[in-house]
C-alpha cells in the first residue's frame, strides 16, 4: 500500500465518475480509497434542520453501502465516511487526517454559471486543501 | 446486504467553528430582510397607528425578543432538537406540534406572493417601466416568474455565497440608513416639495409634520386597537430575526453569537425607527394613506426615495428593497419545506414530503408543493382582490404570532424541571396561568367592550407578569438566570403574542378595520385568511389522525434530557 486517495462520493453522475476513476487509480498506484459523503444541509438557517440532516445521512449511508459492495468485489481496500459538514470542507478535512495523496471529485452537474455565482465543490476545494485535486468530468 | 458497520461516522473535530460575530450578524439581518419588510408594511403601520408609528416599531420588538430567548435556549441545550414543530411536539404533545408545524408551513404560502409582488413592482420601477408598473397582469406575471426562479434556487439547494450575503446586508442597511438620514435632515429643514408628489397613481401633498417626543411613546398611541394593529404587523417585520440565535453552536462559548444577536437587534430596531420617523416626518400621514388605499403599500418607499435622494441615488433604495425581497425567499420557503419534511419524517405527514432529491439533496418535493400552492394563492388574490396583499401579511402575522406563542410555551414546558425544583412547578404554573388569564380577560376583552382605557391591557399583563416572576422565584427557582431566560421570558413573550393574537382576531372581526376596505364573509379578509388557513389545518390534522394514529399521535410528552443538559448547561 502506498497511500490513500480520498473520493467525494454522492451517488450522482459526477460521484460515480469520480469513483470509477478512483478505482482505476487505486489499482495502478496501489492506494486504498476513502469514500466521503458530506451530509450537512446547504443553508443552516431555515427552520427544521435536524431531520433533514438525519435524512441526508441515511441516504449517504445507503449510497456508501452500495459502493462498498462494488469496491469489495473489485478487491480494493477502502474506508467509508459520513461527515457532518459541507462537501468541500469535509473532503479537505478527511484528506488532511488521512494524509491523502490526492482528492478525487466529480466535476459534472455543476453548471458553469451556478459554479461561478454560488461556488462549485471542486472550485471551493482547491481553496481549502493544499493536496492535489483531481476533477473527473462525466461523459459529454 | 453489506454490513453498514463498515461506515465510519466522522464527528467533525474543530471543523465547524463558532460562526463568529460578523457572520451571525449578517445571517440575522438577511433572515429578517429589513428593507423588504419595512417597504411592504410601513404604510400599513402608519395608517393603523398614526404619527406614533415609531413607538409601535419599538414596542413590537419586545415580544419578539422574549420569544427569541426561547429559540436560543432550546437550541443551546439541545442543538439537534429542531425548531418549532419538533420542539412543540416534544414539549406539548403531537396535537399542538402538528398544528404549529402547519402554521409554519402556511406562512411560506402566504408570504411568497407578497414578496415576489414587491420585487416585481420594484423591478419595473427601477427600469422606469411605468406602463408595466401600473399593469396588474404584468406585475403578477413577473412575480410568478420570480417565485419560480427563487424556488428553483431553493431546490438546487445552493446557499448564496457568504460574501454576496454580506454585500446584500450592507446594501439593505446602507440603503435604508441613507434614505432615513437624508429624509430626516430634509424633514427637519423643511426641504419638502411644495407641489404634490405622485404616490402610486395619485397626487398627494406632503405635509411635513414636526417631529414630537410623543411619536416614540407607546402610551401616546390612540387606542388599544391601533396599538394591537401595530404590534401584529411588528411581528412580521421582526420575523426571522431569531434564526441567527438558533444556529447550532459547536463551542460552548456562545459569546460571539450572543453579541451578534444583540448587535443585530440594536441595528434593526434603530434602522426601523429611524426610517419610520424620517418618512413620516417628511411626508405626513396622507401619503401613507394614499399608498395604503391603492393597495400598493410598498410604493411609499419607491415614491418618496425620488424627492428625498434625487436621481440616481434613489435607485439604491430600489435595489436594496428588490434584492432584499428576492434574497429572503430562501428564508421564507426553507422553513416551510423543512417543516413538512420533518413532519413526514415523524410520520405526521405523507411520506412523499419526507423525500430528499437524490440530485440536489434538498426536500425538492416539499419545496415545489409549497411554491405551487403559493402561486395558486397569490395569482387569483392579486388579480381578483387587488389590494389584499397587505391583508395577507396581516393574516401571516396571525399565524406567526400563533406559532411563536406556542413555541414560547413549549420552551417553558420543556425546561420546567430545570427552572423550578421538582414539585413546585405545578402550583406555580397554575398561578401563572391564572394571572395571565386574568390579565388577558380584563385587559383584552374588557377594553374591547370599552370598559377601560388604553392602559388596561398593558397594566394587567404587567401585573400578571410581576406575579408570575414573584411566584416563580419565591416558589423555588433553581437559578435566577434560568428562571428568567427559559421560564419567564418565553412565557411573557407567549402571553404578549397571545394577547396580540386574541385582540387582533377580535379587532379584525370588525370589517371597519379592513386595510384594503374589502369585506369577506362580514369580517376583514385578513381574519378570513388567517382563520381559514388554520381551519384547513385542523381538518387535515383530524383526517391524518384518523388514518394514521400511530406512531406520531401516540407520542408522549418529553422534557429536556439530562444528557442534553450536561452538554450545555442552561445557566452557569
Amino acid at each position: 500500500m502506498s497511500g490513500t486517495l480520498v473520493v467525494g462520493y454522492d451517488g450522482r453522475d459526477g460521484g460515480e465518475a469520480a469513483l470509477d476513476e478512483a478505482i482505476r487509480m487505486g489499482r495502478e498506484l496501489d492506494c486504498r480509497l476513502v469514500l466521503v459523503f458530506a451530509y450537512e444541509p446547504a443553508a443552516r438557517a431555515g427552520g427544521e434542520v435536524a431531520d433533514l440532516r438525519a435524512t441526508l445521512k441515511e441516504m449517504g449511508a445507503e449510497l456508501e453501502v452500495s459502493a462498498h459492495e462494488r469496491l469489495a468485489q473489485a478487491g480494493i481496500e477502502h474506508e467509508l465516511i459520513l461527515i457532518d459538514s459541507r462537501p468541500a470542507p469535509g473532503l479537505a478535512q478527511v484528506a488532511e487526517e488521512r494524509d491523502a495523496r490526492m482528492v478525487i471529485v466529480g466535476g459534472a452537474g455543476e453548471a458553469p454559471l451556478k459554479g461561478a455565482l454560488l461556488g462549485a465543490t471542486p472550485h471551493k476545494l482547491l481553496n481549502l486543501t493544499d493536496r492535489p485535486v483531481l476533477v473527473v468530468r462525466t461523459g459529454e | 446486504m453489506a454490513d453498514p458497520a463498515v461506515i465510519v461516522e466522522e464527528q467533525d473535530k474543530g471543523l465547524k467553528k463558532d460562526l463568529g460575530f460578523f457572520s451571525t450578524l449578517i445571517i440575522g439581518l438577511n433572515s429578517t430582510a429589513p428593507a423588504y419588510s419595512l417597504a411592504a408594511v410601513l404604510a400599513g403601520i402608519v395608517v393603523a397607528v398614526g404619527l406614533e408609528a415609531p413607538a409601535s416599531l419599538i414596542v413590537s420588538f419586545i415580544p419578539m425578543f422574549l420569544i427569541a430567548a426561547s429559540f436560543y435556549y432550546m437550541n443551546r441545550a439541545d442543538p439537534d432538537c429542531g425548531t418549532t414543530f419538533t420542539w412543540v411536539t416534544r414539549a406539548l404533545g403531537p396535537w399542538a406540534g402538528w398544528i404549529a408545524g402547519w402554521a409554519v408551513t402556511m406562512t411560506g404560502i402566504l408570504v411568497i406572493g407578497s414578496l415576489a409582488d414587491v420585487a416585481a413592482l420594484y423591478t419595473y420601477s427601477l427600469f422606469g417601466l411605468d406602463g408595466l408598473y401600473g399593469s396588474v397582469i404584468a406585475v403578477t406575471g413577473l412575480a410568478v416568474l420570480f417565485i419560480i426562479l427563487t424556488t428553483a434556487l431553493c431546490v438546487i439547494g445552493t446557499e448564496i455565497a457568504a460574501n454576496f450575503q454580506t454585500v446584500l446586508s450592507a446594501f439593505q442597511i446602507g440603503g435604508l440608513l441613507l434614505l432615513a438620514g437624508v429624509g430626516l435632515a430634509k424633514a427637519i429643514a423643511g426641504d419638502v416639495p411644495a407641489s404634490p408628489v405622485e404616490i402610486g397613481s395619485t397626487q398627494v401633498s406632503l405635509t411635513n409634520p414636526t417631529i414630537e417626543l410623543s411619536w416614540f411613546l407607546p402610551w401616546e398611541i390612540g387606542s388599544t386597537t391601533a396599538l394591537t394593529a401595530g404590534l401584529l404587523i411588528g411581528v412580521f417585520i421582526y420575523w426571522g430575526w431569531e434564526s441567527s440565535l438558533s444556529l447550532n453552536e459547536e463551542n460552548e462559548d456562545s459569546n460571539a453569537s450572543g453579541r451578534a444577536g444583540i448587535a443585530s437587534t440594536v441595528l434593526l430596531v434603530f434602522t426601523y425607527v429611524l426610517v419610520g420617523t424620517a418618512l413620516v416626518a417628511y411626508a405626513g400621514l396622507d401619503a401613507f394613506a394614499a399608498a395604503d388605499r391603492q393597495g400598493i403599500e410598498s410604493a411609499i418607499f419607491d415614491d418618496l426615495a425620488t424627492p428625498i435622494l434625487g436621481s440616481p441615488l434613489d435607485k439604491l433604495v430600489l435595489i436594496a428593497v428588490l434584492t432584499s425581497a428576492l434574497a429572503s425567499t430562501q428564508t421564507t420557503i426553507l422553513p416551510g419545506a423543512r417543516t413538512t419534511l420533518s413532519m413526514a419524517f415523524h410520520k405526521a405527514f405523507p411520506d412523499r414530503f419526507g423525500e430528499v432529491s437524490p440530485r440536489y439533496f434538498t426536500p425538492a418535493f416539499s419545496t415545489i408543493v409549497i411554491a405551487v400552492l403559493a402561486i395558486a394563492w397569490y395569482v387569483p388574490l392579486n388579480l381578483f382582490a387587488q389590494g389584499s396583499l397587505f391583508d395577507s401579511l396581516q393574516a401571516l402575522s396571525l399565524l406567526i404570532a400563533f406559532y411563536y406563542a406556542i413555541n414560547g410555551l413549549s420552551c417553558f414546558a420543556f425546561y420546567r424541571n430545570e427552572i423550578l425544583r421538582p414539585g413546585v412547578w405545578i402550583p406555580a404554573a397554575i398561578t401563572l396561568i391564572a394571572a395571565a388569564g386574568l390579565a388577558l380577560a380584563v385587559g383584552g376583552i374588557g377594553d374591547y367592550y370599552d370598559l377601560g382605557g388604553l392602559f388596561n391591557a398593558l397594566v394587567w399583563i404587567g401585573a400578571g407578569l410581576a406575579v408570575l416572576l414573584l411566584v416563580t422565584v419565591l416558589a423555588g427557582a433553581q437559578s435566577l438566570k434560568s428562571a428568567i431566560f427559559i421560564g419567564i421570558a418565553p412565557l411573557a413573550g407567549a402571553f404578549m403574542l397571545g394577547f396580540v393574537l386574541i385582540r387582533s382576531v377580535l379587532d379584525l372581526a370588525n370589517p371597519d378595520t379592513s386595510s384594503s376596505g374589502d369585506v369577506w364573509l362580514g369580517v376583514t379578509p385578513a381574519l378570513v385568511m388567517g382563520v381559514g388557513f388554520m381551519l384547513v389545518g385542523v381538518i387535515a390534522m383530524f383526517i391524518w389522525r384518523s388514518l394514521h394514529s400511530k406512531p406520531y399521535f401516540a407520542r408522549k410528552l418529553e422534557t429536556v434530557t439530562s444528557e442534553a443538559l450536561a452538554k450545555a448547561p442552561v445557566a452557569k
